[in-house]
């Protein structure tokens, strides 16, 4: 065969690789999510699980609102609770720490017990050392809190 | 000359081939691929809430992004109306039959959409978040209730919405369009009612200060 043919087949052959790479490759993003915007990231709970975060957002929603991750760990405690409690401690304690200027914080009961007619927690705040000492009069209604910061009252 | 023929097929072929490629992706990024993969053919009636998931839906766009991004309540709405008028409403076909309740900036009017989708089959009443009532609905009406949860929770960092189809000790059964919340929260699935999730978890994030939406 002429050197000529054994190129000419060479670079046909090169030419269809290329097209068939370039069409999987459109196939793949076609059918991939796009990047349209900047909120948009990929979880990787485990490994080959990438979902896009859903970033829904209401007029009204406070996405500096500090939040509760722990509920479900004081199941037991929780269960004698009155439910007036459980529906505003979230509420509450989000609003005494916007005061002391923590925003969007992740909060984590530490212990939650009863004593009498009252409630006492201690919570933890995600990337602080400070922590809120917390009760709740359930005759009364009553909150209060107390920040401990960095462990010192 | 054969050999300089059969490359000009070859060449020809393969930018052929190539431009369909293009028209292929285009098409898809223009209108949509639902990548819902249910049998949506053969379902004509639901005992139950049918489950829709908002990444299912990523390449349908609203509200300036996807509904895997943007649609929670959008496809919590497509579960409650697929129930109700007892065929599939994909986010696309809701998008398209009910635009009228669909504000420009992608706000949902839920309380249109839902009266024009249950049309006589039930009616809905906006209120107050609370756990009380809620539970007194979930076991004695036989309700459903769309929980607005404004504020970042456990749930999502950002708004969420979800369907509560009922209660137990310790636990509310749910439709969450968000999967991702299934693998981390939810305990145990029910064929009927749907995951459960901790009722302290729901009632803790939802707080005080949102509205339930309760289709009795």
């Amino acid at each position: 065969m002429a050197a000529s043919k054994k190129f000419l087949i060479f670079f046909i052959s090169i030419i269809s690789i290329l097209c068939l790479v370039f069409y999987h490759r459109q196939k793949d993003i076609a059918t991939t999510e796009p990047d349209i915007s900047n909120t948009a990231q990929a979880s990787s709970e485990e490994p080959g699980n990438n979902y896009i975060v859903p970033t829904y957002t209401e007029a009204d929603t406070d996405l500096n609102y500090n939040y509760i991750i722990n509920a479900n760990a004081f199941k037991k405690a929780l269960s004698d609770c009155p439910y007036l409690f459980l529906q505003t401690i979230g509420t509450e304690l989000n609003e005494f720490l916007q005061v002391e200027e923590y925003q969007g914080h992740q909060l984590k009961f530490n212990s939650l017990e009863k004593k009498g007619t009252y409630i006492n927690f201690e919570v933890s705040i995600s990337d602080s050392s400070d922590i809120v000492i917390g009760s709740y009069e359930w005759g009364l209604g009553e909150w209060n809190f107390m920040l401990k910061k960095d462990g010192n009252h | 000359m054969k050999i300089k023929r059969l490359c000009i097929i070859i060449i020809a072929t393969a930018i052929l081939f190539t431009s369909t490629s293009f028209a292929y992706a285009a098409s898809e990024k223009e209108y949509g691929i639902i990548s819902y993969n249910k049998d949506t053919e053969n379902v004509s009636f639901f005992s139950t809430l049918p489950e829709l998931y908002q990444k299912d839906f990523d390449n349908v766009w609203f509200n300036g992004g996807t509904v895997a991004e943007n649609g929670n309540l959008l496809v919590c709405l497509c579960m409650l109306a697929s129930y109700y008028q007892q065929h599939w409403i994909l986010p696309s076909d809701f998008i398209a039959e009910y635009s009228e309740y669909i504000s420009d900036d992608g706000n949902i009017d839920i309380y249109g959409a839902s009266n024009a989708f249950l049309e006589s089959n039930a009616h809905i009443t906006i209120e107050t978040f609370d756990f009380k009532k809620a539970s007194e609905y979930l076991i004695n009406d036989s309700a459903i209730i769309l929980l607005r949860i404004k504020n970042p929770s456990i749930y999502s960092e950002y708004s969420t919405y979800l369907i509560l189809t009922g209660i137990g000790d310790g636990y509310i059964s749910v439709r969450d369009p968000i999967y991702q919340n299934l693998e981390k929260h939810s305990y145990n699935y029910d064929d009927y009612a749907g995951y459960y999730y901790s009722a302290y978890d729901v009632l803790i994030s939802a707080g005080n200060d949102t509205t339930m939406y309760v289709y009795h």
